[in-house]
């Protein structure tokens, strides 16, 4: 992909993330400290819609995820799984905030699995991992 | 130290905007022509970015800081000027796609270059170098100052205000000195996103602080049933003949119109034209004025700002915008920050693109055409690094050093930058405006504003020159004083000159634009509705017609009971007249192809605007006129301020 195309599409990813990001980031917090399980739901959605405008994006300029953004994501929810299990273990976390972790992990984690099974099948979206490495990515 | 947690979320999303632009500015100086294209990227971004970016540099941060305010303070008369995105877009489509095929087809790179290749008049070069000087340094100062102003606060007192003014400058100067133009044009589509949002999110917040919709209408109810407010939900009359705007009468729709007249300029401004050059294509100048800047951006300020406004006014708070993120962020800090720095990006988008159209105009277009001709492009770059890093340095001083002098100056940059509306008509359409005439009419048109607005009432006050009047005498906003100097200024010129057309110049862009083929309405009739809705969109929006919305959907001291609609009329009013002009602009920009692309490659002559190559070296002779002609200007000044001064 040429400079200035790849410079277009980061361009509109991360004007999709954002703006939804931010809207996350801030109804997830809302959520939680208010303890309304609905705010933090509205989070969650921004969240998903966030990650459907990327794809949007992505199909716009017609790519796919590059191996840097797919390792991003996965470190990104390893990451929120991982602070959620410490704190949940360690400090009893509300039961509201609880709720909220499991709802976001699982609806990353569902989302991310449909969009493969969509694109590549059921069986297929378990064979990306390899078929990435051997392939490469974007770029 | 214990940061609180509106300190810690204003430091975590700054420096997530922050690793964002400086990122992508990376990205985009590693880009292979790079270092060529610092100081501009004439027909290198997509026309999609270039619509989003120039609608954010058209609002920049200044109509979410000041619209609110205007209503808090002045009422819904004030709401007027939520209005002025249809004026805005109305001039972007009637000039944009004209500016763009003419600089295509004939190699101009700027404003500058446009103006002086048509007009065969040097004077533009340095009118319009001048502008984008001002653009970057006084207006984006103003700016500055208010967003370093509200972080300070924001931050509890985490920041003082000088810091923050100085940070936020850091902020946008790594990116810029980075990144050059095509950067600042990229990042400005991401900016206006982001400016977006947090419109959205501070409308969202004053409905939400303020109860609802609803309960802020009947709090503004209670107000309007007091007499004593009567001038918070009417506009006071067309016209008040007195000194000054400053009496306290409130706003008359001539000082809706002539205002909003102002904020169009800046779509006639340098730096409008340099990220408009900056499209590849002219496929989104339609899309970018009808549906991102009049309907998406004008139904946020028509009723998503003029709502904050209408929450500052519900629970008197003067300052709208700073009150409501800060008793935001006692409750939820993450939203104030992430509103914050939406307005900070709205800044950034404008200070980023005029501080480089500053450094190319005065780089580019004034000294290596008039002192250095032979200068390498590589060199001129280098000297364009250096002008941006002054032209900022000069903002933060200004911003932080002479909050009085920057408030004067920045208050000129757009009624100046609507001066250039006559010539840029000219240049797209009326072919009897004849170079003499624009170039007088704009100066005529700078001195008149600048004599009735604050910086040139001081100005004269120094020289012991006390003019009658005060800043925007009449109720006509310095913009239409100097608009109407500039016409009539052109008018007297051309009857009074030899009749002849402007120049060769125009024979060969009518020819030009007649082989791209006229743009015909697709049916008789529609030329002349349409102009005839423009007309009376301009009479009945921000015209002597907004008398009509203090009446229109109920009386405005009726209270909320005599409110039909339940919320003040002349707001109603307002959102009204944004919908129709919404389906205005698209009428003129769509169905009479004003702002549609022509659907024909445009190949570049041969031979560009630059024109050919003149003496090699620096042009002592001309530095030595600059030089003076600046000290007899000092000198003069001095002299008067010395002899009738105080």
């Amino acid at each position: 992909m040429d400079t200035d195309r790849y410079v277009e599409h980061g361009i509109a990813v991360f004007a999709a993330w954002g703006v939804f990001g931010a809207i996350a980031v801030g109804f997830l917090m809302e959520g939680i400290s208010r303890e309304a399980y609905l705010l933090s739901l509205v989070g969650v959605a921004a969240a998903i819609a966030g990650f459907v405008a990327h794809l949007l994006v992505n199909a716009w300029f017609g790519l796919t995820f590059s191996r840097a953004e797919g390792g991003l994501g996965l470190a990104a929810l390893g990451l929120v799984t991982l602070v959620f299990t410490v704190s949940w273990l360690a400090s009893g976390l509300a039961q509201t905030t609880v709720w909220t972790g499991l709802t976001l992990i699982a609806a990353l984690i569902a989302t991310a699995f449909l969009y493969l099974a969509t694109r590549f099948g059921v069986r297929g979206a378990f064979s990306q991992y390899h078929g990435r490495r051997e392939g490469g990515g974007r770029r | 130290m214990n940061l609180t947690a509106a300190q810690i979320w204003l430091i975590a999303f700054g420096t997530a905007y922050v690793a964002a632009t400086s990122f992508w500015a990376r990205q985009c100086s590693l880009r292979e022509k790079g270092a060529r294209r610092y100081l501009s990227a004439t027909g290198e971004l997509p026309g999609w970015i270039v619509a989003l970016a120039l609608a954010a540099v058209s609002l920049s941060a200044w109509f979410a800081l000041g619209l609110p305010d205007a209503v808090a303070r002045d009422g819904f008369s004030g709401a007027g000027l939520a209005l002025a995105t249809i004026p805005m877009a109305l001039v972007g489509v009637a000039t944009f796609k004209r500016q763009w095929q003419t600089a295509r087809r004939f190699g101009a790179r700027s404003q500058a270059q446009l103006l002086a290749f048509y007009y065969r008049s040097r004077g533009f070069a340095w009118l319009s170098g001048g502008l984008a000087a001002l653009f970057a340094v006084a207006f984006a100062a103003l700016q500055l100052a208010v967003l370093g102003r509200l972080m300070a606060d924001l931050s509890g007192g985490g920041i003082a205000p000088e810091p923050a003014t100085w940070l936020l400058s850091l902020m946008t100067f790594s990116y810029v000195i980075v990144g050059g133009f095509y950067a600042a044009g990229a990042l400005g589509a991401l900016q206006c996103v982001l400016l977006a949002g947090g419109v959205v999110g501070l409308a969202i917040a004053a409905g939400e602080l303020g109860g609802g919709f609803a309960a802020i209408n009947f709090a503004l109810g209670k107000l309007a049933e007091v007499p004593a407010n009567a001038h918070l939900f009417q506009v006071s009359g067309v016209v008040r003949f007195v000194a000054g705007a400053d009496d306290g009468g409130g706003w008359t729709a001539a000082l809706v119109l002539s205002t909003a007249l102002a904020l169009a300029g800046v779509q006639a401004s340098p730096i409008a034209t340099q990220l408009l050059l900056s499209a590849r294509d002219d496929r989104a100048v339609a899309a970018g004025q009808t549906w991102v800047l009049a309907a998406f951006f004008g139904g946020l300020c028509a009723f998503g700002l003029v709502l904050v406004g209408a929450w500052g006014m519900a629970f008197a708070s003067k300052d709208a915008v700073g009150d409501l993120l800060a008793r935001l962020g006692a409750g939820s800090p993450w939203f104030m920050a992430a509103i914050y720095f939406g307005l900070v990006a709205g800044f950034q988008a404008l200070a980023a693109v005029s501080v480089l159209t500053a450094a190319r105009g005065l780089v580019r277009d004034i000294f290596v055409p008039d002192f250095m001709p032979d200068l390498s492009g590589e060199t001129a770059n280098l000297i364009g690094r250096v002008a941006v890093g002054l032209l900022m340095l000069v903002s933060v001083l200004l911003a932080t050093r002479a909050p009085a002098a920057t408030v004067s100056l920045g208050a000129l940059a757009l009624p100046f930058a609507a001066q250039m509306l006559p010539a840029l008509v000219g240049l797209c359409w009326l072919r009897w405006i004849m170079p003499p005439a624009a170039l007088v009419g704009a100066v005529v048109g700078l001195a008149v504003v600048a004599l009735t607005d604050s910086f040139g009432l001081a100005l004269m006050d120094f020289v012991g020159l006390h003019l009658p009047w005060g800043r925007w005498p009449w109720t006509i906003h310095s913009a239409g004083w100097g608009l109407a100097a500039n016409a009539a200024t052109i008018l007297v010129i051309t009857a009074i000159a030899p009749a002849r057309r402007a120049s060769q110049r125009a024979a060969t862009l009518d020819e030009f634009f007649a082989g791209l083929g006229a743009p015909r309405p697709p049916a008789r009739g529609v030329s002349s509705a349409a102009w005839s809705a423009a007309l009376a969109w301009l009479f009945a929006g921000v015209g002597p017609g907004l008398l009509f919305g203090n009446f229109a959907f109920g009386q405005s001291g009726g209270g909320f009971g005599g409110w039909l609609l339940g919320m003040p009329p002349l707001w109603a009013w307002c959102l009204l007249m944004w919908s129709l002009g919404v389906i205005l602009v698209w009428l003129v920009a769509y169905r009479l192809r004003l702002a549609t692309p022509a659907g024909v490659e445009i190949p570049p002559i041969e031979s560009g605007p630059e024109g050919r190559k003149r003496a090699a070296g620096l042009r002592v002779d001309h530095l030595e006129a600059l030089l003076w002609a600046l000290s007899g200007a000092g000198a003069l000044i001095t002299a008067a301020a010395w002899t009738f001064g105080h």
